[in-house]
């Protein structure tokens, strides 16, 4: 019989400050509750976190989350930290042998552990957590164990074994782009009878607009006839570092009262601290970025996303847009094409796969620490596994580049995927979301620029940053007020 | 104004002939190499040590070329040289501008005094408007830690009155825009600093000048509170003092086993390291520890001869002197000379804080 929680309204506004749910999120916490494993799918930008972070305050015992990114960890802790919450921490690869001493010596005094997946792979990690309570454990972007998804990522494959050897504590698996063949591959592979809890996807409050043009010159002009109109909170994403800073550069001049900076990751992380938090408080209209930026962020009414150019899948620009309009009013999504943008992210998609002759040199071990990250890990987790199986050299290499191949297959269907959505000619925001939902529910503003949606005629005056105060005495005594 | 361009410029003159360009990287830096220590002592480019730890060498290549391009500097085979076009420019500066910095001084504190400012700054800040949520703008463990411990110490609000008080009385000492220039990069509540960038773009100056024209500040700020401590009881809280030298660890060893009794060949034993390795140790040590005796290593009279040699080649490059030393002595002990040849140099002539190869 499940339990009733009629407390929890009251704990969320205890600890987080909000008077109610959003939709899904108490159905999600009262299985984790109730102790049920769980699968559940909430859009983008709808609170996900929650949906463990309150939980971890109301069970006895610990609560781990494994995520992929060491940057939104580090986010996620920082920003609960400011919100109060003491007995939290983050395992990753950032922390020194003294440090890592530190927490694992501790363990049991936290409440919710943030966990990369490589550290679950350190027997010392795991032997320290079977000795602890571990009564909740949650796997965030957990389309990453799918194969067949984008984001695959071999590290996941390995959480069922260790979910096994803690002693099977409830388990969430927590996605935003998880389509009907994903979920069901998650609830395969982890082997465990999971309550399923699926919301749509859909954002309907998001208008989904494609304006393609001939040359960068017209792309361009587009751009900039958009933030004309537009003078409210604005994303602008690109794939380059070195464009996002030219373009910022010339937006600046082009608009001289708007406040316009940007964020990539080969910033200082004290700029990169600054820059967010500013756009945070409303201190920025237009933030020009790469896809580093925008984790974890919580503002609320971003009015206007923009791809400057192509992301580097579907799920990514779903992801992208959603951060869009999480106060439920109306915004807008423009993806700016120009024919052969699509070189980019299938570039990308080469840069992160190894070719034949880095196989081979690596099952030789004669290459190692020189090839990328991301290559490394594929090549490491696959060989591995030629080992357990005891192939040949060859057999290892002719198993490896199958494998590469059908990577490569999945990371270009999903830009194809990506193309056939941009020249569609039917509704836009069915397309983008029919492979995750049967049915896309009506628009709540404007649908798309098939469907009903004019971008030229839409303008909007939404709080404009006020600029600085000049003298230094008076933002003294703005800073530090004194009677 | 402090400028990146003029400082490095001015760095260069110094190193011309006798360095290849990167090692004003170093300096600007703060590489802790026995290298970098002995060379900032030698041509006397203390004030810049470690003034842009994070300066990328790609942000610095491209001064560098542009100071070829400009004809400024031309490449030679070991090493590169001022053009009379750039000797020229170099006479142009302001030299007593750079008394601003002093990274030398300062390069154990001034980071993360700065950083426990900002954080102290944000947090009481915030706190006066009744805030305890926010996101602090410093990562630092240590500095969080530093901060917390403060706030301890006494009321809110009069710790607030103190920042304040002593913070404008630093200001006044500094000119209307380099206070505006440091003050727009505080954040507080409901308003967050500017990061280098911005305020680049706000004073039309390059990044890189914001970074050494904060660093100066910071460095005239910290000065003030040494030279009257009395006057600034919470800044110079701040100030954390970490209770070893600037010698790399390894050296620091070294040196430890040095103060025990044993000789060379005893420690290299020990420490299972190689002769140079050692030797490196050793000229570190005496570049960076001021009572550090070198005469058990070189006698009074091959110092003499070295000295004068260096006097009148007007060098410090290592195989220039060699050559007219006619190797009659190693290059370990030149190299322990060279590092101890301004306390020579000044035990003979009056001490000059600030000599130039003369051109004629």
């Amino acid at each position: 019989m499940n339990q009733l929680h009629d407390h929890l309204e009251a704990d969320l506004q205890k600890f987080f400050g909000f008077s109610s749910f959003r939709e899904g999120q108490r159905e999600i916490i009262e299985s984790v509750l109730n102790q049920s494993h769980t699968l559940a799918t909430l859009p983008t930008g709808s609170g996900k976190s929650i949906c463990y972070q309150l939980p971890s305050k109301l069970m006895d015992g610990i609560t781990i989350v494994v995520s992929p990114l060491i940057s939104l960890m580090i986010d996620q802790v920082k920003l609960l930290k400011s919100q109060g919450f003491k007995r939290i921490t983050a395992l990753n690869s950032l922390l020194n042998y003294q440090q890592k001493s530190q927490i694992l010596n501790h363990l049991s005094e936290y409440q919710l552990i943030y966990c990369s997946p490589e550290m679950l792979q350190q027997p010392r990690v795991i032997e320290r957590l079977k000795q602890v309570n571990v009564s909740l454990f949650v796997i965030d972007e957990a389309h990453c164990i799918s194969q067949w998804g984008y984001e695959f990522r071999p590290d996941y494959l390995r959480l069922k074994d260790v979910i096994q050897l803690i002693g099977e504590p409830t388990v969430l698996a927590l996605s935003a782009t998880a389509t009907p063949q994903i979920q069901d591959d998650i609830i395969e592979f982890l082997d465990l009878d999971m309550n399923k809890i699926i919301y749509p996807m859909d954002r309907v409050n998001i208008t989904y607009n494609v304006i393609k043009s001939d040359n960068v010159v017209e792309k361009h002009e587009h751009l900039l006839s958009v933030i004309e109109r537009v003078k409210a909170p604005t994303m602008i994403y690109f794939s380059s570092r070195q464009v996002t800073e030219q373009i910022c550069a010339q937006l600046q001049r082009e608009f001289p009262d708007r406040s316009i900076a940007y964020y990539h990751g080969g910033m200082e992380q004290q700029d990169r601290l600054l820059i967010q938090q500013q756009f945070m408080l409303g201190q920025l209209d237009i933030i020009c970025c790469t896809s580093a930026f925008g984790m974890g962020i919580n503002k609320s009414d971003i009015r206007l996303i923009i791809h400057y150019h192509l992301p580097n899948n579907i799920e990514s620009f779903i992801q992208e847009t959603g951060r869009a309009g999480r106060d439920g009013e109306h915004s807008v999504s423009v993806l700016l094409y120009n024919k052969g943008d699509e070189a980019i992210p299938f570039h990308m998609i080469e840069s992160e796969l190894p070719d034949d002759k880095e196989i081979k040199r690596y099952i030789n071990n004669e290459i190692d620490d020189e090839l990328p990250e991301i290559k490394q890990r594929f090549l490491k987790f696959q060989k591995d596994l030629a080992e357990k199986e005891s192939f040949t050299f060859h057999q290892s290499v002719e198993k490896i580049i199958k494998v590469r191949d059908q990577r490569r297959m999945v990371k270009s269907n999903s830009v194809f995927e990506l193309l056939k959505w941009i020249h569609t000619e039917q509704c836009k925001r069915q397309a983008l979301f029919e492979s995750y939902q049967s049915n896309t529910r009506p628009a709540k503003f404007a649908c798309c620029d098939v469907c009903d949606f004019k971008l030229k005629e839409w303008a909007i005056k939404q709080d404009i940053t006020e600029k600085h105060s000049v003298n230094w005495k008076t933002i003294l005594d703005e800073l530090l007020p004194t009677k | 104004m402090i400028e990146f361009k003029t400082t490095l410029l001015f760095m260069l003159s110094r190193l011309s002939e006798q360095r290849t360009t990167s090692a004003a990287y170093h300096i600007l830096r703060g590489k802790k190499s026995s290298q970098t220590i002995q060379d900032i002592h030698l041509f006397q480019l203390k004030f810049g040590f470690s003034t842009y730890p994070k300066l990328k060498k790609e942000t610095y290549d491209i001064w560098i070329n542009f100071f070829v391009d400009q004809g400024i500097i031309e490449k030679t085979n070991e090493s590169f040289r001022l053009t009379t076009k750039g000797l020229n420019v170099v006479e142009q500066i302001e030299i007593n501008i750079f008394s601003k910095l002093n990274g030398f001084k300062f390069h154990r504190i001034d980071e993360k005094w700065l950083a426990s400012l900002q954080l102290l700054t944000q947090t009481l800040s915030n706190l006066s408007y009744s805030n305890n949520r926010f996101i602090p703008v410093q990562d630092d463990p240590v500095v969080q830690y530093q901060v917390k411990k403060l706030l301890k110490m006494q009321s809110k609000e009069k710790l607030t009155i103190q920042l304040k008080q002593e913070l404008t009385q630093l200001l006044l000492k500094l000119n209307e825009a380099d206070a505006r220039l440091f003050v727009v990069q505080l954040t507080g509540h409901n308003r967050v600093g500017l990061s280098k960038r911005q305020v680049a773009e706000m004073f039309h100056l390059h990044e890189e000048d914001v970074q050494l024209i904060t660093m100066s500040i910071v460095h005239q700020f910290l000065n003030d509170i040494q030279n009257n401590p009395q006057q600034y009881q919470l800044l110079k809280q701040l100030i954390l003092e970490e209770n070893h030298t600037s010698l790399t660890s390894t050296a620091k060893k070294t040196y430890e086993l040095l103060e025990k009794g044993f000789d060379l060949d005893k420690i290299e034993r020990i420490r299972h390291l190689k002769t140079s390795t050692i030797q490196d140790h050793v000229v570190e040590i005496a570049t960076q520890i001021e009572k550090f005796d070198i005469t058990a290593f070189v006698d009074e009279s091959t110092i003499k001869q070295v000295v004068q040699v260096i006097d009148q080649t007007q060098t410090r490059r290592l195989k220039t002197l060699m050559q007219h030393l006619n190797h009659s002595i190693s290059y370990f002990q030149l190299r322990l000379v060279l590092a101890k040849y301004q306390d020579y140099k000044a035990s003979d002539y009056s001490y000059e804080p600030i000599t130039r190869p003369s051109r004629s």
